[in-house]
């Protein structure tokens, strides 16, 4: 006897009205996240996180044991320390692997549901365009905040909890440190996420959105190098993408370090205002898109 | 109130008018959609589900009016779209619980009734394969299944039958006859396939270049052809059309010397029997004409490329 017999019987359970975003930003971690892939992308991601709370873990013993035989030699590498700038320096290098895996994951979310048609279904389910894109947004930047912002977060509690002097009150400390890795984080994650997704709405294929995005991007800096050579003012770098997200980094963490181009007099404000608008744009694009297949 | 009301509905794509003013009441029931390629049945389908705003009417389904309401609405319609649709990585039981959780269902409700749909709509086993490796006609399945799975109140299905072989399409349309006959869904239909309108429908809806051209009952519209009839006479027959004449029954000559012969309502048939009395003529063949679907829905197409 089977289990269900061959019949359709009426559905006696209760519908839940609220929070469909929260389904659709369920349903895209749970097919990323069986990919192997991404779980490969993700590992190497994580490779820099195992390297810091490693650092944080010799550097905290080191300095708390006078007699430690590698305290002298810890003492005098600079970039040991475990500052401020250690987060700074975690979310700035985690970038590219953070790109790749963005790519990775939000490359599909729009356009492989349009080309399988399966908007002409999801959109028949009592749904909004904007929970589908909520949730598809959500996904791209959950998944980027866990390299980068994430794994702040354990490395703090790890520092704290490895200084062996630290009180509870002394958590919240942190509080500075935790907001500007918040911000940072965002900063990286949401641009590149809605610029990702954008992409992703307008192509139709993944392959053509990834390799689109690259070109994006490289045609993007060329043009900032270009300019700034020909204008003879290195200012002009920070047209690029990426510059701008690094210059953005450095204005949060309020770290001063000139990597190829001068900063000294662009606000941190012009620049939020850059990267605000390019997001915007993205997240119009989205909409548009998204809104279109809905309503008509 | 009736269950579908469409007030002069005008929809268009830009400067192409896709459905032009039209106005039609449906009851509950099994209602056949059907017209020529670009007649608008699709467009009319996708309007009901919100995904085109009209430029003008209204629309209410099920009380619930359009497009100010059109949760509600999606919250009681299931809808099996013309296109092939494919999720390649995911099994079809993952697909429909994601269908279900969209629709507000839980997720153990959604499991279960993803698998009891599944086995209903025969896809027992294969409900644990990835849709990428799955036919055309299991695809057709599994569309159905997702429409039928939050057992809903009305069922629009688009071309149900496309790309089935025959045992597929014969299963496929004894599946749609059974939900609505057995749960009492009412069922949209939209098909090219008019024998399956024929046997499913209890109600068409006939449009041409986005205009109504017949709406309401299927079997009136099957019964006032038998005022259609195929006579033969033994010859000459000049006196018998002279009667016909007379009588006010409109014929047409055919092949053959047989007259087709269409009687205005208030005539009975046996007047065409007392016609061939006067003319001092004998019957030979009489057969009520036509009947089948195919050749309503042509003439009423011709009645309307000729008005």
């Amino acid at each position: 006897m089977p289990v269900y017999s061959f019949t359709y019987r009426p559905f006696e359970g209760k519908y839940l009205r609220h929070f469909r975003w929260w389904i659709v930003f369920l349903e895209e971690v749970r097919l990323w996240n069986r990919s192997r892939i991404f779980q490969i992308l993700f590992l190497l991601g994580m490779l820099q996180p195992l390297a810091r709370f490693l650092q944080i873990l010799s550097y905290n013993s080191a300095m708390q044991d006078p007699n430690h035989p590698l305290a002298p030699l810890i003492r005098s590498v600079t970039w040991l320390k475990v500052n401020e700038e250690l987060y700074y320096n975690l979310i700035r290098l985690q970038a590219p692997i953070v790109l790749l895996l963005l790519l990775y994951v939000g490359a599909g979310t729009v356009c492989t549901d349009r080309k399988n048609r399966l908007w002409d279904i999801y959109f028949s389910k009592p749904i909004h365009w904007y929970d589908y894109l909520v949730g598809k947004l959500l996904s791209v930047i959950f998944c980027g905040l866990s390299l980068t912002f994430v794994p702040a977060v354990i490395l703090m509690f790890t520092d704290y909890v490895t200084k062996k002097s630290s009180t509870w009150t002394g958590l919240f400390s942190y509080l500075p440190v935790m907001g500007d890795s918040l911000m940072f984080s965002l900063v990286l994650v949401v641009p590149s996420a809605l610029a990702i997704v954008a992409a992703s709405s307008i192509f139709p294929t993944e392959n053509i959105t990834v390799i689109s995005v690259i070109t994006i991007l490289i045609a993007n800096t060329t043009l900032a190098g270009l300019l700034s050579n020909f204008m003879r003012d290195g200012n002009y770098m920070q047209i690029s993408f990426p510059v701008a997200i690094y210059f953005m980094g450095q204005k949060i963490f309020n770290v001063d370090r000139n990597i190829f181009f001068r900063t000294a007099d662009v606000s941190g404000f012009n620049m939020f205002l850059y990267i605000f608008f390019v997001s915007m744009l993205c997240l119009l694009i989205c909409i548009f898109q998204v809104r279109k297949a809905e309503r008509g | 109130m009736a269950f579908i009301e469409v007030e002069n509905l005008t929809v268009s794509y830009g400067e192409t008018v896709a459905i032009n003013d039209i106005s039609f009441q449906l009851e509950p029931g099994v209602i056949g959609l059907i017209g020529p390629n670009g007649a608008g049945k699709t467009t009319l389908i996708r309007t009901f589900l919100g995904f085109i705003r009209p430029v003008q009417g209204r629309i209410t389904i099920s009380g619930f009016s359009l497009p100010k309401e059109i949760l509600k609405v999606r919250a009681i319609v299931g809808h099996m779209p013309e296109r092939e649709v494919v999720s390649p990585k995911v099994t079809a039981v993952s697909f429909l619980v994601y269908c279900g959780r969209l629709v507000g269902m839980s997720y153990v409700d959604a499991l279960e009734r993803s698998h009891e749909v599944l086995n209903y709509v025969g896809l027992q086993e294969a409900r644990y394969r990835p849709m990428q490796t799955y036919s055309t006609g299991m695809l057709q399945r599994v569309k159905l299944a997702q429409a039928i799975l939050h057992d809903p109140k009305i069922l629009i299905l688009d071309e149900p039958t496309n790309g089935l072989d025959p045992d597929g399409r014969l299963e496929m349309l004894q599946l749609i006859r059974e939900i609505s006959e057995q749960r009492g869904v009412t069922t949209i239909l939209s098909t090219h396939l008019l024998p399956d309108v024929q046997n499913l429908c209890s109600q068409i809806v006939v449009l041409k270049k986005g205009k109504l051209v017949y709406c309401g009952d299927l079997q009136s519209l099957i019964d006032s052809k038998v005022n259609h009839y195929e006579v033969s006479v033994q010859p000459p027959m000049e006196t018998f059309k002279e009667e016909l004449k007379k009588t006010g029954i409109k014929f047409q000559e055919l092949p053959q010397e047989v007259l087709s012969l269409h009687l205005p309502e208030s005539i009975q048939q046996q007047e065409i029997f007392r016609c061939a009395q006067r003319a001092g003529t004998i019957i030979r063949s009489f057969v009520p004409a036509g009947g089948s679907l195919a050749e309503l829905f042509q003439s009423k197409l011709d009645k309307e490329e000729v008005s």
